[in-house]
């Protein structure tokens, strides 16, 4: 890609980069001083790779900072962020489902439904666009919130994930199903469901692998 | 002579009945995802690779090996009919064969990029059979230092060297390299990066990185640039067989190709780009009628395709003979045969030469398949093509879950597919290779492994790692690399300046 010369400012994306190569960095560094030494083999331990990385990753992430700020700010194509949030938000529902044991198949019909409503999108749609965000942000907390454990004291809000969970599957489904496109999410959705259940009985009696058994599946 | 007797050998293998059918299949998948638009054959095999779970080993390769040749096959027949190459190797592909579609000469480009493969194939897989022997014999003689000088040099060639910005493939690199380091340290038994999830302590999974990044990210990539025009796939019209012209024009493109695909393919630098690029620019110059190329050239077509074919054969030299992977293709043949605890090298060779050999002999066998199926069945790829785009994305969002969930059915394996898939979209956002990730993933702990050997060996002196002439040498040649992406910036810039 050619650079284009560079607008007055800094690229604010490649600085932003540049910060997380460094938080990278500093994570694996705190990782491999938690392991302690004590490994007495001869040449190098477990930990010596780390650093290595993390140095590379830290000398990046200083490149970035610099050519964040020699290449001026960037014109870039914009995002539909909505588009991105029916297809995170279906694989982020299907993880929860199984997680609540609803099984394979409505997991993914679903996953196959928001897939193409997404693809459909239409920045028009606002109400229906709408509540596919809120419901990727939703779950984007369900799964995020734990993983700040380790930083924060967060065991308070831990009880409300489940049903902040339910709330966003809700809100993906009724925006799934909204006016004007109810129509084609039905269509969408026997589409989905007829394409995983070939798909789960040709994994599972055909090469009998184990897929996720919801109440559904196990009638099969 | 030996090298006869032990292909003679691999034929035994590969012609059993029930290879031939694990071939077969192997083909016909690896077709039928390959010609999907926007799939390379590197998510062909990852999409692929749970297909294979239950069978035994050689079985399992071999129906393997159909799918990666059956991938590439697919993604030139994409390129040529709706422009839309499922990877940069392709790009040549789609630039001429698509022209030649638009004129009414779809089928000749066809034709020639299948025959052209099938020629490009079969004598690159006779390189392959004839060399492989030599590079094993120079294979054992490697210390630990030389395979880790060595993957250092992949490592530099795959990210820095031939991409555009060698600040965003080493950045790729390095973050595939960190998570290598995830989960159990093979040597010392200790945990790294795994922040008490038990999931991660075997480490993160080639294929769900894989999956993650070219399935779930290039999904994401493409709806979220919204105005992007769907784009037309071009009927085939006319015959499809090749004139006595085209014969003509296009043997002597198919075998400059290979000649150009398959030593660049075999040279630890990765990517089939380079040689396509250059076959591409000599045909140019070669050709009776050089106005044609920009407008559909059916040498454009026919050497490109030989040379991107016999790089696909050459990669696999490096990597059966010495474990290395070059490419993000490759590195995901090594995930297929890691899942049965078998590590190619030279060791693989002389104590399973009936999977090795067998393995390359159903390289020969599969071209066959391709270059007799695929011509006949070009009408039903075609209407593969014609799946609407979001029912098309959708299935592949649902093969990429079913995939991941049947290799290990837990929710944080599926969770790790769409931090990946979040990763991908960035990364193509911002313009950054995904190549290299995955290469850094597998090849970071058995570079880190080969480097812990080497040392323990020396009892922990360094300089142990440049005291081997190979070591030395394979590392300057590395530093030399990684350094002349800059200077030969500073010397466009000069260039530029100038005019």
């Amino acid at each position: 890609m050619q650079t284009q010369a560079g607008r007055r400012g800094a690229d604010t994306a490649t600085l932003v980069i540049g910060v997380l190569l460094i938080a990278g960095a500093e994570a694996l560094r705190r990782d491999a001083a938690g392991m302690g030494g004590g490994i007495a083999t001869y040449g190098i331990g477990p930990t010596a790779m780390t650093y290595v990385v993390a140095i590379g990753l830290a000398v990046l992430g200083a490149g970035h900072l610099i050519a964040g700020f020699r290449s001026g700010a960037q014109e870039r194509e914009t995002t539909d962020l909505a588009a991105v949030a029916w297809i995170a938000g279906g694989v982020a529902a299907l993880i929860f489902g199984l997680d609540r044991g609803l099984g394979f198949v409505p997991g993914v019909t679903l996953l196959f439904a928001t897939t193409a409503r997404g693809f459909r999108n239409d920045p028009s749609l606002v109400a229906s666009n709408r509540m596919a965000m809120a419901g990727a942000l939703g779950f984007a907390i369900v799964y995020g919130v734990p993983m700040l454990g380790l930083l924060l004291p967060i065991e308070a809000v831990r009880p409300l994930l489940t049903p902040l969970g339910w709330l966003s599957l809700a809100l993906i489904l009724a925006g799934l199903f909204w006016p004007p496109r109810t129509f084609a999410s039905i269509k969408d959705v026997v589409i989905g469901l007829v394409l995983s259940l070939l798909v789960y009985l040709a994994f599972t009696k055909l090469l009998t692998l184990s897929l996720p058994q919801g109440p559904l599946e196990r009638l099969l | 002579m030996d090298t006869f007797l032990a292909l003679g050998q691999g034929f035994l293998v590969a012609l059993e009945p029930m290879k031939l059918l694990y071939a077969l299949i192997g083909v016909f998948l690896g077709t039928l995802v390959g010609v999907l638009p926007g799939i390379g054959p590197a998510l062909t095999l990852a999409l692929l690779l749970p297909v294979t779970f239950k069978l035994d080993p050689t079985g399992s390769l071999i129906m393997f090996a159909g799918i990666y040749y059956g991938g590439m096959y697919g993604g030139s027949t994409t390129s040529i009919l709706i422009n839309t190459p499922g990877e940069s190797a392709s790009m040549i592909t789609a630039l001429e064969g698509n022209r030649m579609a638009k004129a009414g000469r779809g089928g000749p480009a066809l034709a020639t990029a299948a025959i052209g493969s099938f020629v490009a194939g079969t004598l690159a897989t006779i390189g392959l059979a004839f060399f492989a022997p030599y590079l094993v014999a120079l294979a054992i003689k490697f210390g630990p230092e030389d395979y880790f000088a060595l993957m250092v040099l992949a490592f530099v060639t795959v990210s820095a060297t031939f991409g555009d910005s060698p600040l965003r493939g080493l950045t790729s690199l390095f973050v595939g390299l960190a998570l290598g380091l995830v989960g159990i340290d093979i040597l010392s038994g200790q945990s790294r990066l795994t922040y008490g999830v038990p999931e991660l302590l075997d480490g993160v999974e080639v294929t769900t990185l894989a999956v993650g990044l070219f399935a779930v990210g290039e999904a994401l990539a493409v709806a979220a640039r919204r105005h992007a025009a769907p784009e037309e796939i071009e009927p085939v019209r006319g015959s499809l067989w090749m004139t006595r012209e085209d014969w003509a024009r296009s043997w002597k493109p198919w075998v400059r190709g290979t000649a150009l695909g398959f030593p660049i393919g075999a040279l630890p630098a990765g990517g089939a780009e380079i040689p396509t690029f250059l076959s591409y620019n000599i045909e140019k110059k070669l050709s009776s009628k050089p106005e044609e190329f920009g407008h559909g050239a059916i040498e454009g077509v026919a050497g490109p395709e030989a040379a991107n074919n016999a790089s696909a054969a050459g990669t696999l030299m490096p990597l059966l003979t010495l474990g290395l992977p070059t490419s993000a293709t490759a590195a995901i043949l090594l995930a297929g045969f890691q899942q049965y605890g078998l590590n190619p090298g030279p060791l693989l060779f002389a104590e399973k030469p009936d999977l090795v050999w067998g393995l390359i002999a159903s390289l020969f066998v599969a071209n066959v398949m391709l270059v007799v199926l695929n011509l006949p069945l070009v009408g039903l790829w075609v209407r593969l093509l014609g799946i609407p785009q979001p029912w098309l994305y959708a299935g592949i969002l649902v093969f990429a879950a079913m995939g991941t969930m049947a290799a290990n059915p837990s929710p944080v394996e599926l969770m790790m597919l769409l931090v990946f898939g979040l990763l991908g979209l960035l990364m193509r956002r911002y313009d950054y290779p995904v190549a290299p990730m995955v290469v850094g993933l597998i090849l970071g702990p058995l570079a880190e492994a080969q480097l812990r050997r080497a040392l323990s060996i020396s009892l922990g002196d360094p300089i142990a790692l440049v005291q081997s002439p190979i070591a030395a040498t394979l590392l300057a040649i590395a530093a030399l690399a990684l350094v002349a992406p800059f200077l030969m910036k500073g010397l466009d810039r000069f260039r530029a300046s100038e005019d």
